[in-house]
């Protein structure tokens, strides 16, 4: 897990583009419906960005446990086999 | 190159909502060239009065989106991508220039890459020429499926006209 | 309303009339926007999109847009740019929607943002941000 730091930096920038912020304003347990105001179309734009970026596979079905910084890691860390 | 049948296997739309003629080549899972020809005979023109300008011939923006969208959602699929019953849906746009108006009598040659191509979500880009005019430059086109069985259930009947 | 000299929203070609009357109010820096527009099955395009299971064109959403803006400036314009177009629920025949849409003048044309929801649960349908220049009829 020693690139882990790194994993969570890269997850923020996507998280931040895709919420239309600034990397500095996405922390680490912000929920994004109660932060961000997300809905349901953030994740999936989360989810794609994600799957490209690591070249891995998410079912859709994890879309509801990704609610934050560190849930969007958790999943992609299971799938990346990290 | 795929024929209009092969695309009509592939695509769920129907007439007149399927705006693709053909596929001139597709390089699986990468790229994929293909056209569609904009013709005074579609539906979008059939309203227009006779005291209509050449202005009011240009191909509605949201065709021109519909048709790229196609050509994408063709390429993700290709392949063996959509099992029965589920649905490629349009669900977000980035960054889409429309550089030109298009009229009758223009052939549309969209040229697609695949950004990404998962089980359930796509993104594509690419750019959309008349000749060797560039007409648009598509930012991003993200794409998922959903189950027939997802969709609300409409409250008014189809009445498809004749 | 006055009707200016320009191209009607009807007197373009469009797959379909998505938006009727408008309300328009003229503000400091554009145009406030609103239309009540019920999606109804008789549009051939949405019977197609798809067969058995028709669901409202996501880009006739976009094209909603820009004929409300048409009918509600009364402006001669042209779609130059979607800079985002959002889908976040589909809409189905029987649904009623309603388009709520700011335009802005901006230095070369006007820059439009709109919120489409669906009028019986307030559901937010699609977030579109457009750009327009002005078009020589």
């Amino acid at each position: 897990m020693t690139t882990s730091r790194q994993h969570l930096d890269d997850l923020r920038e996507i998280v931040a583009e895709v919420f239309e912020l600034e990397p500095d304003e996405v922390s680490d347990t912000a929920d994004f419906v109660a932060e961000y105001d997300a809905d349901s179309l953030r994740a999936i734009e989360i989810l794609a960005r994600v799957e490209k970026r690591y070249q891995v596979e998410i079912p859709q079905a994890e879309l509801a446990s990704m609610t934050n910084l560190l849930a969007v890691h958790a999943v992609l860390g299971r799938y990346a086999g990290w | 190159m795929l024929d209009h049948a092969r695309i009509r296997a592939l695509l769920p739309h129907r007439h007149p909502m399927v705006l693709l003629d053909r596929v001139e080549s597709i390089e699986p899972g990468v790229r994929l060239i293909a056209t569609k020809a904009v013709t005074v005979t579609e539906p979008c023109y059939r309203d227009l009065p006779d005291t209509a300008p050449a202005s009011a011939y240009a191909y509605p923006v949201s065709l021109l989106l519909e048709s790229f969208g196609q050509a994408a959602a063709v390429l993700w699929l290709h392949g063996g991508r959509r099992p029965d019953g589920l649905l490629p849906m349009l669900a977000a746009l980035r960054d889409c220039v429309l550089e030109h108006p298009v009229y009758p009598g223009d052939v549309l040659r969209h040229e697609v890459l695949l950004e990404h191509g998962g089980e359930g979500v796509s993104t594509a880009s690419g750019t959309t020429r008349v000749g060797d005019r560039r007409v648009a430059v598509m930012g991003s086109f993200l794409a998922v499926v959903r189950p027939r069985t997802d969709l609300p259930i409409p409250t008014t009947r189809e009445d498809p006209r004749p | 309303m006055t009707a200016p000299a320009v191209l009607a929203a009807g007197d373009r070609a469009a797959p379909l009339r998505v938006v009727g009357p408008v309300s328009a109010v003229e503000t400091e820096s554009g145009w406030w926007i609103t239309a009540r527009v019920p999606i109804t099955a008789d549009d051939p395009h949405t019977a197609a999109h798809f067969p058995g299971a028709p669901v409202f064109p996501g880009v006739f959403l976009i094209e909603g847009v820009g004929q409300a803006v048409a009918g509600g400036t009364g402006l001669p314009t042209r779609t130059t740019a979607v800079e985002r177009a959002r889908f976040t629920a589909p809409v189905v025949p029987g649904d009623v929607v309603r388009f709520d849409v700011v335009v802005t003048t901006t230095g070369s044309g006007w820059a439009v943002r709109a919120d489409v929801v669906r009028e019986a649960d307030g559901t937010p349908v699609a977030q579109v941000r457009l750009r327009l220049e002005a078009e020589v009829a």
